[in-house]
């Protein structure tokens, strides 16, 4: 945890902000809300049924890739080009007061994250930055807008965006994202304001992919590996023009998602009952049946899921190190027909199977579950971040 | 000399009377278009890989756009290029169309085609609209004796048009067939264009095939390119499907593709006409068809499909060759040019050349390749018959499940039999090994190391000496019962061994012998 000491004469930016919400500023401990990156399991919403197949060919059981792996290594080739991550900085940076009726006074967290969207590319076997995207994010109370005007937290951001010291640095804060404080929730205020940032980095994760994906970036020759789950849908400027959309949709066949996390409890076998165990029991350099599944979330999109071995269970610390959940969108009609082509999942799989060497041991617990470009875009994002100290100073 | 008249009849060969399958005007069009982007690339107004045929088809609304991103027509030449027949500036041998004819293709299918194309540079949209429903009357009435000109017929089907483009710089061409035919509603068959496109269009193959960057490689090292385009139905971007897994009719996967193999054709004067690579499998059976579909060696011109799947067939000794491989025959040389309906070669001398050579390699290599894969094949699936006979027969005297002694009798004849055909089928094997080349030899490995593998799996129960087996399963298992009821039952058991094979047999008296 990283505090901060003293209070600056210069608070600024929350003198402003106390001014414009009407509350009070406590100028309060500033501290990372972030916890250590280590494994842990993604306990998700989604499940996934191994008897809704989504591949061409019908297995039952383990793939074995390793040939294919040895094949495609020796040949020299790749497809797996682009590599995109996503991640923030939280930060609890004051607390502030409101009052509520019968002149009762509560106070509330005020956060401020930085959030960074990398996006590298791999060119003759050298992985260099291809996108960078940076924003500096508020999460407030809700009832900082004590009269829930429309255009309010826009307005005020730009009033923040005028301050001096901001100009000074060349910073903009690019939004002030609202946390409900209706007690109906068990979670902290913290987690609230957490989430609601966290959100936001999902969206222009989201938004970066499909800036590749309009563009034409990829390809079948030029795939993009996006740290973590896809859950992708489309905009209404994206469905506004039939074949454009189609053009669009259709350009997701390049893009897989590859998560260190998942949920294993929520992997169904073919009788309906979790199954964990048939993922922790797959062998090295295998993968396992394709599933499909939907989310209502997400329409009418349906996904493809798999897992992969990249490291033998005697190396790891717990069955699920080593494994990676990959995921794709099913995206032409024969492909949400038939499901995706067995040979493919099987290609791509050894793709990324391909990947697991080198590994970031010492730099990252999650090494076993991770691949070292995915981890250099990681890297890549930090180092563009803002100082913590800095960051910090300006509030 | 008189004025030579073409009449209406001449529009009736080149669009209805020219091509057995309507999907082949998505070919001619994408031939057009791949021309045009080679000469927008060459003219600086595409760079490598911008170029792009996109085909959309519209089943409720019964319409077929394709449109290309690369030269487009100048107004000024829009007319004479689209209406002058058989007349093409392109060049055999350098372009993939040639005969000024391809365009006319759409009007056999649809009531109305409407060419629309605007050039760089230029803001003007240059329209063609021909009244197709209007010329088949024409050509009706033609048959009828009411005499038509074909110059007659286009001077009153197609009319003219233009309008301003707001975008100086773009530069298409784009076909729209409006209305298509009821009997030709295949064409808007989406699975149907697709599959076809898979195999004829000049497409690069998907990145799931291994072997491709083999094949790029190959061609390189030959100082050939293989032609590929971005083209996209309906957004979707067509690949050649080619895959390495071979599919038995239940859709199970029987063969794979391990490897492929290249051959390169010289003339007399060492210049490279052809090239081919064949997938290198197990050969174990001739590949069906069914879920299969790039069986089958292909001809290829400039890397449109020439003719369907079965083009080189007659070139094999026996026709089944052909349905044994996976695999494309590039044809180089200029003097191979392909006929109007894109169905083979013209008749000429470098086809004859071309025809000679393929022939000896096809029947004097790839036939020995395949023959010497079923023989091998069939040698091993005889031992392993034996093998398994054996271990079944160990088995049954470790577990005492043999009826009586003349059931183990009948077995175990069964399993001599079996041994001696094992045997020289080893003699054959070790035969066909001597005499294999190396090709031949490759695959006589693969299947030797895919085998090696099965058997590794396949866990032998302990044995027990043949000879010394104690016959228990009687006095084990029907113990509680009189000597006569015993008799009997085993008199049905014999029956059962006789009248069925050995494993049904032996799953109907276990059954039997748990009811009891």
């Amino acid at each position: 945890m990283i505090e901060t000491i003293g209070k600056s004469k210069d608070n600024k930016i929350m003198n402003l902000l106390a001014e414009v919400t009407g509350g009070m500023s406590y100028k309060a401990h500033k501290y990372a809300l972030d916890h250590l990156e280590r494994p842990s399991v993604d306990y998700g919403p989604s499940e996934i049924v191994w008897k809704r197949r989504a591949e061409t060919t019908p297995h039952r059981t383990y793939i074995d890739l390793s040939e294919r792996c040895k094949t495609l290594a020796g040949q020299d080739d790749q497809i797996l080009s682009y590599f995109l991550d996503g991640s923030r900085r939280i930060f609890k940076v004051d607390d502030m007061a409101y009052t509520h009726s019968g002149g009762r006074g509560v106070i509330y967290p005020v956060v401020a994250g930085q959030i960074g969207i990398g996006c590298c590319r791999r060119i003759d076997k050298r992985v260099v930055p291809a996108r960078f995207k940076r924003e500096f994010v508020l999460s407030m109370p809700d009832v900082a807008d004590a009269d829930g005007k429309s255009g309010f937290w826009p307005a005020t951001v730009k009033k923040l965006n005028e301050c001096a010291e901001l100009k000074r640095l060349g910073i903009d804060f690019s939004t002030i994202l609202p946390y409900k404080t209706s007690k109906n929730d068990d979670k902290k205020y913290e987690d609230r304001a957490t989430a609601s940032i966290q959100d936001r980095m999902i969206e222009r994760e989201k938004e970066l992919v499909a800036e590749l994906v309009r563009e034409g970036m990829l390809n079948q020759d030029n795939y993009l590996v996006k740290d973590g789950s896809l859950e992708y849908r489309p905009t209404k400027e994206d469905k506004s023009d039939k074949r454009k959309y189609q053009t669009f949709k259709n350009n997701y066949n390049w893009v897989i998602g590859a998560s260190k996390n998942f949920n294993p409890e929520v992997c169904m076998d073919v009788y309906g009952k979790p199954n964990p165990k048939f993922i922790a029991d797959l062998p090295l350099y295998h993968r396992t049946p394709v599933a499909e599944y939907e989310n209502d979330m997400l329409g009418d999109i349906k996904f493809a899921v798999w897992y992969i071995r990249l490291r033998d269970k005697n190396q790891t610390r717990t069955p699920f190190d080593g494994i990676l959940k990959v995921e794709k969108i099913l995206v032409t009609e024969e492909e949400n027909e038939h499901g995706i082509e067995s040979e493919l999942v099987d290609t791509v799989s050894a793709y990324l199977i391909n990947e697991r060497n080198p590994v970031c041991y010492g730099s990252d617990l999650r090494w076993a579950n991770h691949i070292y470009p995915i981890h250099l875009t990681e890297s890549f994002v930090k180092s563009r971040y803002l100082s913590t100290e800095s960051f910090l100073h300006l509030f | 000399m008189k004025d030579v008249i073409f009449g209406a009849h001449i529009l009736e060969i080149l669009t209805t009377g020219m091509y057995q399958d309507s999907k082949v005007i998505y070919r001619e069009y994408i031939q057009n278009s791949s021309d045009q982007i080679d000469k927008a690339i060459r003219d600086g107004i595409l760079k490598q890989g911008e170029g792009s045929i996109k085909i959309w088809l519209d089943r409720e609304k019964r319409t077929i756009a394709i449109e290309d991103n690369a030269t487009g027509i100048s107004a000024e030449e829009f007319q004479s290029t689209l209406l002058n027949i058989a007349d093409s500036d392109k060049k055999i041998g350098e372009n993939k169309g040639f005969r000024g004819i391809g365009r006319l293709c759409g009007l056999a299918y649809c009531k109305q085609l409407v060419i629309t194309s605007s050039s760089k540079g230029e803001n003007i949209v240059s329209i063609l609209v021909c009244d197709a429903q209007k010329m088949r009357r024409f050509i009706d009435e033609h048959a009828r004796g009411k005499k038509h000109t074909a110059n007659e017929v286009l001077q009153s089907i197609c009319r003219f048009e233009q309008k301003e483009e707001k975008n100086i710089d773009s530069h298409f061409f784009k076909v729209d067939l409006i209305d298509i035919n009821s009997e030709n509603t295949d064409l808007l068959d989406f699975q149907q264009v697709k599959d076809y496109l898979s195999f004829v269009a000049p497409a690069p193959y998907q990145s799931s095939f291994n072997y491709r960057k083999k094949i790029y490689k190959h061609a390189n090292d030959l100082g050939t390119i293989i032609d590929e385009y971005n083209i996209t139905l309906n957004g979707e971007p067509i690949f050649k499907k080619y895959t390495t897994v071979l599919k038995d009719v239940t859709d199970t996967k029987y063969d794979e593709i391990f490897d492929v193999h290249f051959k390169d054709f010289f003339d007399a004067d060492d210049r490279l006409f052809a090239w081919m690579w064949v997938g290198l499998s197990q050969f174990k059976k001739a590949i069906p068809p069914k879920n299969n579909p790039m069986r089958g060696l292909r001809l290829r011109k400039e890397n449109i499909q020439i003719g369907g799947e079965d083009s080189l067939q007659k070139l094999f000794k026996e026709s089944r060759g052909n349905s044994y491989f996976v695999g494309e025959v590039f044809a180089v040389d200029k003097g191979l040019i392909p006929n109007s309906q894109r169905d083979y070669f013209n008749e000429n001398r470098a086809r004859i050349d071309f025809e000679r050579e393929l022939k000896k390699y096809f029947n004097e290599e790839l036939q020995k390749v395949y023959y010497a894969g079923s023989e091998i094949n069939s040698a091993y699936r005889k031992i392993d018959s034996f093998e398994k006979k054996e271990t079944d027969f160990k088995a049954k005297d470790a577990n005492s499940t043999f009826i009586d002694s003349a059931h183990r009798k009948h077995e175990l004849k069964s399993v001599q039999d079996s041994e001696k055909e094992a045997e020289a089928a080893q003699i054959k094997i070790e035969k066909a090994k001597g005499k294999a080349d190396s090709l031949t030899q490759r695959v006589i490995s693969q299947i030797e190391a895919e085998r090696a593998k099965s058997v590794a799996k396949s866990v032998s129960p302990k044995s027990k000496a043949l000879e010394s087996a104690k016959l228990s399963r009687q006095r084990d298992k029907l113990s509680k019962y009189s000597k006569n009821e015993r008799n009997l039952i085993s008199k049905i058991f014999r029956i059962i061994s006789a009248a069925v094979d050995a494993e049904t047999a032996d799953k109907i008296t276990k059954k039997i012998e748990e009811e009891l």
